[in-house]
């Protein structure tokens, strides 16, 4: 109980103080997630919103990374299994998929099947860095780049402008 | 220094310093000879001037003389004179003016000259010019008389005079002064030649003197020395420093005398008897060191026959060296004496020996055999008393085995008791097994419930966490106005983050208990089954402790019969016992007496044997035979 009561009081000096200058000018907000053990990152803008995993209705002819339709608001959504799409390879360890992430602008509009959303942070765009050529992704034109710590950037608009994405063509 | 020269030089040095003395006197001498020459010549240079001076003085007196016959005659005959007076005078003047060197005498020389000049001048010329123009009528000769009379020509000659005579007193008196220069000269040269030889006489026989010294007095110190030795005294030390051949023969002799030392030491150290002593050879030619060794080997070739003899080998070969050789002949004759005496007494100890051997080696039967006798009797009387004490203990014991079953029987009894006291025991504890196990179970099944509840609480977490990211997406899109609800989402999702991880610790609590559980379920029946297999082994122990009853009743009637039976057996025993001990002390009896007899003949024998090992250590000369 008491141990409670500390960590509020804690927590309370730490929402109290004035915000410190953590303004990161010529920023970029990202979300952050997870496909089995790698980490992943895409620009928040293009993400309308997270949602909890279901499985959708599978589609006839439909390319692999399509993993099927769901009704959505009124709409039929598409979900896209990002491994399969950014060719990453198939790893042993099968974690249970628990989130779809929405990516839309005003053309698009599709679901992506991830790990875990981590968390949304801004970051400067200084600290990601162009791939180097020579990086064995097949579809590393989809990337923005790669962070310090090891995380990999999607390019959302990219994603989303993408004509393979356009299955009924 | 002069200690280093050789003879040679000290004998040079004594006879050259002198010379060279003598040398230097005459160079002296020389250099003063020379200089009484010099002035000698002085003197005679000075006489020429005065003579010359002289001369001077005769032609001018020619001129007045030529002059004054011309004035009186007219007859050119006697111009003559005056013309050849004035032409020496001139010559002479020439000459003599560079020889002069006193400025007085030179200034007395020119007045004098300017005299004649102004004579010749106003006096001589203007006559003879005047005469030549006259008769020698008696006018005329009247004439020159007057002009004789008018006495010119004397007062310029008396004041010529007068400057001469200054000239000559003042040249006389540099003549004189070097007179007595060249006098000094000679006396001082005088003084040299006799002082000087004198000194150097004296100086010479002094370092004659100390050269021939410093010869002499270390070849009379070794002659002091050899003289010493010569007299047998070799505590002599020759002190001489110097280095030349002198020296070197002082050194020579200290080595002689330090040879000499050393041989008489070797020769006191034999006269000791100690001939354990190395006598150096210092040539080929060493005499005395040969004659040492020889004498060395010889007394050490006696000595070690002798010590041989000692040893008691008799057989050496030993030669007498000459017929004066007095210790050879008596170690001869010695020697053969001895050896003629240990023969016979060889033979007399080999007889002596043989028999008192064969004494012992009978006697020494005869004692085996009683004493072989002696020990079967004892042997058999101890092994009578054996049986007689395994008797004793066997009833001993007997008696115990019958006590130990009684006691054994007891035992068994109380062991029944308390087995059916375990039984009971155990069967208490199965009861109380069976109830940890069924509550373990229930645990079991509890602790799963509240395993599902927190998977509910991680998929609520889940979904918050989702949530709050949709929270932060929509803050994004709603720009500057969003950015205090994307601090409620931030905080949102560390709740949840918080909560998803008190969940996880729940589960792994939960995983531990439920392992902890598992265990304790399996650890129950084992205890169940423990306590089963308790319960059966008790009961076996029982049937079995019922049959150790019986057994040991039965036992314990055995002993007691046994215990009778060896009571019977013991009085038999102590009957032949008391046979045995009569048989026993005749037989040792018999067996003291004969080893009394075997103890004289191995004294005997020891004795002999003893007097032959004496003999055998002398080994006889093979050629002397009986």
């Amino acid at each position: 109980m008491n141990n409670v009561r500390n960590t509020l009081r804690q927590r309370a000096i730490k929402a109290a103080k004035k915000l410190e200058n953590t303004e990161i000018i010529d920023g970029i907000e990202l979300i952050y997630f997870r496909i089995e053990s790698e980490t992943y990152a895409i620009e928040a803008g293009v993400v309308s919103e997270v949602h909890k995993y279901k499985e959708p209705t599978p589609v006839p002819f439909t390319p692999a990374y399509i993993q099927g339709v769901f009704h959505m608001r009124g709409n039929f959504v598409s979900l896209v299994n990002l491994k399969i799409f950014l060719g990453i390879p198939e790893q042993n360890e099968k974690v249970a998929t628990l989130c779809i992430l929405f990516l839309s602008d005003e053309n698009m509009e599709f679901g992506v099947a991830v790990d875990e959303v981590i968390e949304q942070k801004r970051v400067s765009k200084k600290e990601i860095q162009t791939l180097t050529a020579g990086f064995d992704l097949p579809r590393a034109d989809l990337i923005l780049g790669v962070m310090e710590n090891g995380v990999i950037v999607l390019d959302g608009k990219k994603l989303l402008a993408d004509p393979t994405m356009i299955v009924h063509k | 220094m002069l200690n280093n020269l050789s003879l040679k030089k000290k004998i040079l040095a004594g006879g050259l310093l002198p010379l060279f003395a003598i040398g230097l006197v005459n160079v002296l001498g020389l250099i003063n000879f020379n200089g009484v020459v010099e002035s000698y010549q002085w003197v005679s240079n000075a006489n020429k001037v005065i003579e010359m001076g002289n001369n001077i003085e005769k032609s001018a007196l020619n001129m007045q003389t030529g002059e004054r016959g011309y004035l009186l005659t007219g007859n050119n005959e006697f111009l003559e004179p005056y013309t050849n007076g004035a032409q020496s005078y001139k010559q002479t003047f020439k000459k003599l003016k560079p020889l002069i060197i006193i400025k007085e005498s030179l200034e007395a020389l020119s007045a004098a000259e300017e005299i004649l000049d102004g004579w010749k001048r106003d006096v001589a010329e203007p006559f003879i010019e005047k005469r030549k123009n006259m008769d020698n009528t008696p006018d005329s000769l009247k004439i020159i008389s007057d002009m004789v009379l008018t006495e010119k020509g004397k007062g310029y000659f008396d004041k010529y005079r007068q400057m001469m005579t200054v000239f000559e007193t003042s040249e006389k008196n540099l003549l004189q002064a070097r007179i007595r220069d060249a006098n000094n000269v000679v006396s001082m040269t005088n003084n040299i030649i006799i002082f000087g030889t004198a000194t150097v006489l004296v100086l010479a026989f002094f370092i004659s003197l100390f050269f021939v010294k410093m010869i002499t007095n270390p070849i009379l110190k070794i002659k002091e020395a050899a003289l010493k030795i010569g007299r047998g005294d070799l505590d002599v030390a020759i002190d001489i420093e110097s280095r030349d051949e002198v020296g070197e023969m002082a050194k020579a002799f200290t080595a002689m005398i330090e040879r000499l030392n050393k041989m008489s030491t070797i020769a006191h150290q034999i006269g000791e008897g100690n001939f354990n002593v190395t006598v150096e050879k210092y040539s080929d030619k060493d005499v005395l060191g040969n004659a040492f060794k020889d004498m060395l080997k010889n007394l050490n070739n006696i000595a070690g026959v002798a010590h041989q003899i000692g040893q008691g080998n008799l057989n050496v070969t030993f030669a007498k060296r000459s017929q004066n050789d007095l210790l050879g002949i008596a170690l001869e004759n010695m020697l053969a004496n001895i050896n003629a005496i240990m023969f016979e007494l060889k033979h007399s100890v080999l007889s002596l020996n043989s028999a008192a051997s064969e004494i012992l080696a009978t006697t020494t039967q005869v004692s085996a055999s009683a004493s072989q006798t002696s020990s079967a009797v004892a042997q058999t009387s101890s092994s009578i008393e054996q049986i007689k004490q395994t008797a004793k203990s066997s009833s001993a014991k007997a008696v115990q085995t019958s006590e130990s079953t009684s006691k054994a029987m007891e035992i068994a009894k109380s062991g029944t008791q308390g087995l059916v006291e375990n039984m009971q025991g155990l069967a208490q504890i199965k009861e109380k097994m069976d109830l940890i196990a069924s509550n373990i179970i229930l645990l079991s099944q509890q602790s799963q419930q509240i395993g599902e509840i927190t998977s509910t609480v991680e998929d609520i977490a889940n979904q918050s966490n989702m949530l709050a990211v949709n929270a932060s997406i929509e803050a994004v899109k709603a720009g500057e106005q969003g950015k205090g609800f994307s601090v409620v989402a931030i905080e949102l999702k560390n709740l949840s983050e918080q909560s998803k991880q008190g969940a996880k610790q729940v589960q792994k609590i939960l995983a531990d208990i439920q392992k902890v559980t598992g265990t304790l379920v399996m650890v129950a029946e084992q205890g169940a089954k423990a306590v089963e297999s308790g319960v059966k082994q008790a009961q076996n122990a029982k049937t079995s402790m019922d049959q150790l009853n019986a057994t040991v009743q039965s036992a314990a009637n055995a002993g007691k019969q046994i215990a009778a039976s060896y009571e019977q057996e013991l009085a038999g025993m102590d009957q032949i016992s008391g046979a045995m001990s009569s048989v026993k002390e005749a037989t040792m009896q018999n067996l003291s007496s004969i080893k009394q007899v075997e103890e004289s003949a191995h004294d005997l024998n020891a004795l002999s044997q003893k007097l032959k090992e004496v003999m055998e250590r002398y080994t006889i000369a093979r050629n002397i035979k009986q």
